[in-house]
Formats: C-alpha cells, structure tokens, sequence
C-alpha cells in the first residue's frame, strides 16, 4: 500500500509524466469509438440477415458435404442433403424452447434469357399466328404486320451502327444481311406477310433479327421457401407490386431491385443510373462515365422505339413536341431529348418521368407474365422451367434497390426443386427401365478404356428416298412442370435447409445445444449454423472490420508504447538522485522497481478510464440517435438507414485493461533501469 | 462458364461425335493392312480423316446418351437428330426425359435456336464462341476440320495386342476456336480414330472418348460408304462422369425442305 501510495505522489510530483497518461486517454478514446462501431457493423448485418431470411440459426442434414449459406458467393449453392422426413423434423423443431417459426429455404441460381429487341416483338407476333385463323386474328395480325413494317425502317436507318457492331462478318455474309434488308424493305414481301405469316416470320427471325444483336442473359439469385410462411416469419419482407402466388400455385416474386436493374426498359434504367450518379455529386463535364452512359441513351434508341406500337408512338411524339417545343417524328425527337447535359438534365429527367413514362411499356415483365428460368441440367444441357411472376418484393430499410438482398428472386420450393433436377423416385424408376431397355445398363470398366480396333458394324441401305427411316415422333403437348402443388408436395420433395426463427430474447446457442440434444434423442442427423456461417460474403464484412480494429488498435500499441517508454525512460534518469535517497535508507531494488512500474499502472490506467469515459460522452452526446447511412449500397451493414453504435461495459472495461497493459509494458524498461542505482552513485551525484 | 456453353455442353459430347469422321470404305479396310506400305504423313492422316467425313446426303439419326455420374445417379437423354451439311442447318430434338421432350436446337444458317417446349418458347443462343470464358461450341456442329484447325505432331506407334495404332498429338493453330486445344489421337490400321484425349491449354486432360464401333453406311448422294460412330464411351474429368453415346437408326437420304424450320419443331408437340 505504502508502495501505491509512493508511486502516487512520484505521479503527481511530476507533469512531464501525464503525457503518458494522455496518451493512453487519446487511444483508449479511438478505440471506444472503433469497437462502438464495428460492434454496430456487426450487430446491424447481423439483424439485417436474420430479418431477411437467414433467421437466427440455419437447420440442415449433418451428413452433408457443405454448410448452408443463404448469401451465395461465387461458387454458387453448397452441396446439402435433404432433411429426412421433414414434416416430422418440422414438428419436433417448432416445440424446441426458443424457436418461433421453421422456414424451409433453397437457395441456387437460373438465369432468364432475354432475346433481342426484334426477337421479343417477332416472338409474340409468332404467338398470334399460329392462333387458328378467325377474323379477329387476321384483325390483329394486320395491326402487328404494320408496325413490323415500321419498326423495320429503324433497323435500316440504324444500319451504320449494326456495321460496327457486327464488323467482323465475312464479306458475304455482309452482302447477304445487306440483301435481307433490301428485301424486307419491299411491299412484296409484307404482301407476303399476310398470306403466309410463319414463313415471312422465320425469314425474319432467321436473316434480319439475328443483325441487332445477340441478346443477353439475365442471372437470377434465388430463395426459394414456402412462400405463405416467408412473409410472416420475416417482418422486413414488403410486397412493392402485383400480389404473393395464392397457396398451392408456382410463382416467382422479383426482388425490386433486380427489376430495376434488369427488367427497365433500358433507356429507363440508364437515366435512373445518371439520376442516382448525380445525386452523388457527379457532372457531365467531369466524369467521362456518366457521358459514356449518356451516350448509352442513344444506343438503346433503337430498342425503346420498337417497343412502341403506332398508338405508343404517336402519343411520345405528340409529348416530346409539347416539351422541346417543336413538332416532329417521334425517333429524332427522342435522339434530341436524349442529347443530355449537366443544364438540361435535372429537368429532362423530371420530364420523362412524369410526361413520357405514362406513354411507355417501362417494365419488359408484369406481374401475371411468365418467365422461363433455366438451370444447368449436369452434362445434359439445361431444364427450362416456365414461372409465373406475381409481383415485386423489397426487404424495408435494407439498402433499397441497390441492395444485394433487394436483388434476388423469392421462389416456391416446388420450382427450385424442378431447377436443381432433383427427381422423384418415379423418374429415377423411369429413367432405370428405359437404360435397361436400351442395353446402356454396364458401367463402364477400366479394361473399356484399352486401345483395340474399333468394330464396324453394317447398316443395310435404306435407299435414298425422303422421309426413310422411322417417322419423327409427335408429343402430345403435356404438363412437364405442373403449376399446381399440394401442401405434402411442398414439403415432401426434399427440403436442404431450413431458417429457425427464435423468439425474442431466445439465446441462439442455447436453442442450437438444444437441437442438438433432439438429435441425439430422435437419431436424426440434425445440425445448425448461425447467421455468420450463413450470411456467406455479406457476413464475412464484419470480420474484416474486426480485422481492421485490431490492426489499428496493434498500430496504436505499438506507437503508445514507443512514446510512453521514452518519455518514461527519460524522467527516470532525473530521479537517479531520488532513488538513490530511498535505496540508503534501505529500499530494496524489487520495491523501487514496484513503485515505478506501478506509476506506470496508474498513469494507463486512470488514462485509459478517462478515454473510455470521454468516448462513452461522445457516443451519448453526438451519435446517441445514431448515425443516419446515406449510401444505399452500407445499409445491409448497418440494419438499416441509421447506424447504432454498439459498446457493452465488458468492451469498455476490455479496452481499459488492454490500454493500462500497453502502458505497463512500456514502464518495464524505464522501471528496471531507473531501480538500477547504487545509493552510492546517487550521493556522487548530488556532491557534482 | 457461360450459359451458352452449359446449355451446348452436353449437346456437345454427342455432336462432336456425331459429327466426326464417317470414313470411307478403302482397300485397307477389308484386308489386314500390308505392313510394307509407306506410312502417310502426319498431316495426310488428318486430311485424309477430314475428307472422308462428308457425307452429302442429309443424315437423320437417334442419339441415345446414358450418363453415370459419381455420385451413382443415372441420366439417360434421347435425341432425334437431323442435319444437311451442303447447307449446315441443323435439328435436335429430345425425346427423353420426359420433361424436356418435345425441346431442342435447331441452327439455320447463322443463327442458333434453343426451342422450350412446354412454353413454346424460343431462344437465340450466341453465334460466336467470344464471350469470356466459353469454349466455341460451334465447331460442334460442323464437319471435322482436323487439318484446317490443329498443327499435328507424329509420336510414333503404340503396339497393343500385336495391333499398331498411329498416335498424334494436336495442337491449335492461332485465331481458331476450338472446344479443345491439343487433342491427341490414337488411329487404327484401318484409319478410323479408336482413342481421342481433349486437354486444356495448360495440359490438364478434360475429356476421355474411345470410340468403340462405326457403321458402315452407304451415302446415296456420293455414291461410296462412310463411316460414322456407333458407340462411343467418354470419361469427362472435371466431374467424374462416365457416358455411354450410342447412334441407332442412322439414316442417309434426302430430308424435306421444310424440316429445318421453327414451325417444323413446333409442330412436334402437339
């Protein structure tokens, strides 16, 4: 105690030494605000997954390869197989202590392919044609054989831009576009167009679509779950348009964001991207993107004008004429509204989306309209499955439609199942019987492999005749993939993962020990993860900040402890005198070296509490409503549009003891040395 | 991999061997082959493989492709295959599995069509093998060009079983797009490719085919037989699957003009 009482006068008696202390304040304050922070980051995303489907704890078969994830990376869905007898799993986890709600999810991906913009119009006038001839389709034909027919002057007249895209042609395969433009430009041909519309079609389709591009792919994230539950279990889920598939039925719900981004009409989309760019403090005249996206407006001319009928068209022209104050056609009048720059934008921008967007088709999908998604099938190709769209969807507060869960697609389990080809033991029988009837049935041997001559086996000729051979089978027309299921379908086909949510206040390890003591009790191989394991790349970011803390906060050790113990070193050389008074009068070097390091203590230590007390102020006093997150593309991170620091006593006391520590450590050099004096030493010096 | 190239993939295995090397009847073929006979170049193995492989008439054919994956599960996928190279259309169409027949491919000129049948809908797939990370896939429609796309290397004979086959090693000339960059083959006495190994640019081997039996088929047009596949068995590496490709029911003769269409295709489901 007298020891204590010592170092703490020795402190007081000198100034010089409360750098020190000042110091250890200054760096226990930067790292209560860091753990403040990085405590909110990591409590934010973790809210923002559990409330957006990942749920407090992920229930999956033990036995499987992978773990569940529902934020992907880029190695796609892991291997997981499906929980045996999920109904009764179901049942057994919905009684644990703490659990809410059982969700069952998929995730994976498809992709939906979007053709060109003439494929899309020749397409659905294909659909009318093949419609069995009444007055009322030669109505319409009629109606959509004119406005082909003028659609078709844009491609010509936009034929020096097909030249450079398509720049690599063969001379003649150039010449042969150029005469397949020739001759649709012809009134023969529409005179054609009305007698056999098929055969004009696939001329079109085959010789002149083909010269407007190739067409694009669009990837669809998805999470797939029993789609009446999902909104229920997860609060943040809003319906923004259209309405969820009724039970029972298949059905796609588009994430908002991935219908802005890849459903807008693309000039729609490119203006929505200059908007937003500019908002941020971006001009025309600095930024060579953003005029490269302006130019991009023009490119997609083109496509914006095919997609108007001639009632569409004329209703923009009549628009556009009132707004730049001069008549005209409709396609130069566009190209001159389009013609952007930092004086006219905010203004043209307000005026397409008020005056023109009403003319528009400005979604190329509506709720009610099917889309086909596709998946790899193995090494078979692909499946295709047709999906009904019955809205968009947004997770509130989480990052608007920028955010990476605002751009994924909400599926039935039904539809992810046909996707990732997993089959019934009806068609797993199906497909035995017919290898077997086939004589494919060996597998292969290592000996099959072995180099022999290969045999020839002689087919009698079947003369030169047309259509020899067997007559090419006709299917009938049948439901590959039903639109309808039933509730044991839903549940019954294999489910890979489920989301548990807990009850508010439930402790997620708690619940996790508890399933899997069910486990061991029931045999079934059950096993959880929780939101950091599942929350994939998303929930990797607040490692990295963590990382981050620590590296400042080594940085900063290493600098307090450069700084503290040469300041420290050199006030201990002043004291050799004083030492060595206390040495003669019999303290023993332990004891000097004690009270030393215990100045040391007292300095980091009342430092320390006094940053983290300064920092605590701060945290109250300027972020005590938190800290409001502007940027879209962070709000993930933070739980939403306001980031809450996050900062427990523990973590306080924790940055306390590590500050005080640094601070000793750097006192044990200066504390060793300083004890190192021989009374006698002293008195020379006071007699120089 | 893009999804151009996943969609073909599997297509792909069949047509490259659908597509390759029907040979012609030589005198070689029906005796055993004179052992004092001067050895063809390296490259007039491959041009003389390249020139038997066009048939003139149409070809109609049944491909039937059974798939042993690793994990054990089955796959059987059955195509009814049409073709006429003078004008290098093309049609498949998928009989089974069930939920995709009625589907399939059809190439008119320069176009490439994917037909969904139970939405009825089309879609165009790329032209060009340009897109990052895709193999061209195009090649696997065509005629073999050996001698047009690959510089070829001799390595000499490999005895088995007292029967000596020509092994070759191929490698890509520059500015061609091929599903394989070095490709080396194995060639019997009777010039018919037994043993064929696809390798990666970095010499990783991606695909194992031997061919195990042609049949011998009179082409009306040209009046002389070819040689096209009968059965083929192939090890893909990367997934450890095993596939057994069989052709049955190959016909040579004239195709209706109407055939190569759309609305052929979509008149198949009724």
């Amino acid at each position: 105690m007298a020891l204590v009482s010592f170092a703490f006068h020795g402190v007081l008696a000198r100034p010089r030494s409360w750098v020190v202390g000042l110091l250890a304040a200054g760096s226990a304050l930067l790292l209560t605000l860091g753990v403040a922070l990085v405590g909110g980051i990591s409590d934010g995303t973790r809210r923002s997954l559990i409330e957006s489907g990942t749920g407090d704890l992920q229930l999956y078969n033990a036995t499987s390869t992978g773990t569940p994830v529902v934020v992907q990376d880029s190695g796609g869905a892991p291997e997981l197989q499906p929980i045996p007898d999920f109904a009764q799993v179901e049942a057994r986890v919905r009684a644990v202590d703490g659990v809410r709600e059982v969700v069952p999810l998929e995730v994976g991906g498809a992709w939906v392919f979007r053709g060109n913009y003439l494929d899309e119009k020749l397409s659905s006038i294909r659909a009318v044609a093949r419609e069995p001839a009444t007055a009322a389709r030669e109505a319409r034909l009629a109606v959509l054989g004119a406005d082909l027919e003028r659609t078709l002057r844009d491609v010509v007249r936009d034929d020096g831009r097909r030249a450079e895209a398509f720049a690599f042609l063969k001379e003649e395969e150039a010449r042969e576009d150029r005469q397949a433009l020739e001759a649709v430009a012809e009134p023969a041909f529409w005179e054609r167009f009305r007698t056999e519309p098929l055969e004009t079609l696939e001329y079109l389709e085959n010789r002149v679509a083909r010269q407007v591009g190739e067409g694009a792919s669009i990837d669809v994230e998805f999470l797939a779950s029993d789609l009446a539950l999902f909104p229920r279990a997860f609060p943040r889920f809003e319906l923004v348009s259209g309405s969820l598939p009724p039970p029972g039925q298949r059905g796609l719900m588009l994430g908002q964001g991935l219908y802005e981004q890849h459903f807008k009409l693309p000039v729609a989309a490119l203006l929505d991207t200059l908007h937003r760019e500019r908002s941020r403090g971006a001009t025309f005249a600095q930024d060579e993107s953003l005029r490269t996206v302006a130019e991009r407006c023009l490119v997609e001319l083109p496509d914006l004008l095919a997609r108007l009928d001639a009632e569409r068209s004329q209703a923009v022209a009549q628009a556009l004429g009132t707004l730049l104050g001069h008549p005209g056609e409709v396609e130069p009048l566009l190209r001159e509204f389009l013609t952007l720059d930092d004086a006219n934008f905010d203004a043209r921008y307000q005026q397409f989306q008020e005056v023109l967007a009403p003319h528009l088709p400005l979604y190329r999908v509506r709720p009610g309209d099917t889309l086909v998604l596709m998946s790899p099938n193995g090494s078979l190709g692909v499946t295709g499955v047709p999906v009904r769209v019955w809205g968009t969807f947004r997770f509130k507060g989480l990052g608007g439609d920028l955010s990476r869960v605002n751009s994924l697609g909400l599926l039935d389990l039904v539809t992810a199942r046909f996707l990732a080809n997993r089959r019934t033991q009806a068609e797993d029988d199906e497909v035995r019987k017919d290898v077997e009837a086939l004589g494919l049935a060996q597998p292969m041997a290592p000996t099959d492999l072995a180099l022999q001559p290969a045999a020839i086996i002689e087919v009698p000729e079947a003369g030169a005749q047309e259509g020899s051979g067997a007559a090419p089978p006709v299917f009938a027309r049948h439901e590959a993939f039903p639109e309808h299921f039933t509730p044991e379908t839903l549940r019954g086909g294999g489910i890979l993962q489920a989301a548990l949510v807990l009850e508010t206040g439930a402790d997620a390890d708690a619940v996790a020990e508890r399933i899997d003591a069910l486990a061991k009790e029931t045999g079934a191989p059950l096993a959880t993860v929780d939101w950091s394991e599942a929350g994939g790349l998303l929930a990797g970011v607040v490692g990295i900040t963590q990382v981050v803390l620590l590296a400042l906060a080594a940085l900063m050790s290493l600098f307090v402890v450069m700084v503290s113990g040469s300041t420290l070193l050199l006030l201990a050389r002043e004291r050799v005198g004083e030492v060595g008074t206390l040495r003669a009068v019999g303290m023993q070097r332990r004891e000097v070296f004690t009270v030393l390091l215990c100045e040391g203590l007292l300095l980091g230590v009342l430092g320390a509490g006094l940053g983290v007390g300064l920092g605590v102020a701060l945290l109250r006093l300027v972020v005590g409503q938190g800290i409001p997150v502007r940027d879209e593309s962070l709000q993930v991170f933070m739980g939403g549009n306001v980031l809450m620091p996050q900062l427990s006593a523990t973590a306080g006391l924790v940055v306390v003891a590590v500050v005080g520590a640094v601070v000793v450590a750097a006192s044990l050099v200066p504390a060793w040395r300083g004890s190192a004096v021989l009374p006698i030493e002293a008195m020379r010096k006071r007699e120089d | 991999m893009s999804h151009f190239s996943a969609s073909l993939h599997g297509f792909a295995a069949a047509f490259s061997l659908l597509l390759s090397a029907p040979m012609v009847a030589s005198a070689a073929e029906k005796a055993s082959p004179p052992t004092a006979a001067p050895q063809p170049s390296a490259v007039e193995v491959l041009k003389q493989i390249d020139a038997r492989m066009s048939f003139q008439s149409d070809y109609r054919g049944t491909v039937r492709l059974r798939e042993l994956r690793k994990d054990g599960t089955e796959h059987l996928m059955e195509l009814e295959v049409y073709r006429r190279d003078s004008s290098r259309d093309l049609l498949i169409y998928v009989t089974k599995p069930r939920h995709l027949a009625g589907g399939g491919y059809l190439r008119i000129g320069r176009n490439l069509w994917e037909y969904e049948a139970s939405t009825g809908q089309w879609q165009r797939t790329t032209q060009r093998g340009n897109i990052v990370n895709t193999v061209s896939c195009e090649e696997d429609f065509d005629r073999s060009q050996l001698a047009e796309n690959y510089d070829v290397k001799d390595e000499g004979m490999e005895v088995v079983s007292g029967t000596s086959f020509r092994k070759l090693h191929l490698t890509v000339k520059s500015g061609r797009l091929v599903s394989f960059e070095q490709l080396r083959l194995w060639v019997d006495p009777n010039f018919n490719i037994v043993k064929r190994i696809g390798y990666a640019p970095s010499g990783r081997v991606l695909r194992s085919d031997v061919i195990r039996s042609y049949q011998a088929i009179k082409d009306p047009l040209a009046a002389k037989v070819v040689y096209p596949y009968k059965e083929v068995l192939e090890v893909e590496e990367s997934t450890g699957s095993q596939f057994t490709v069989r052709y049955d029911d190959v016909v040579l003769g004239a195709l209706s003009p109407n055939m190569f269409t759309k609305t052929w295709l979509e008149g198949r489901v009724r």
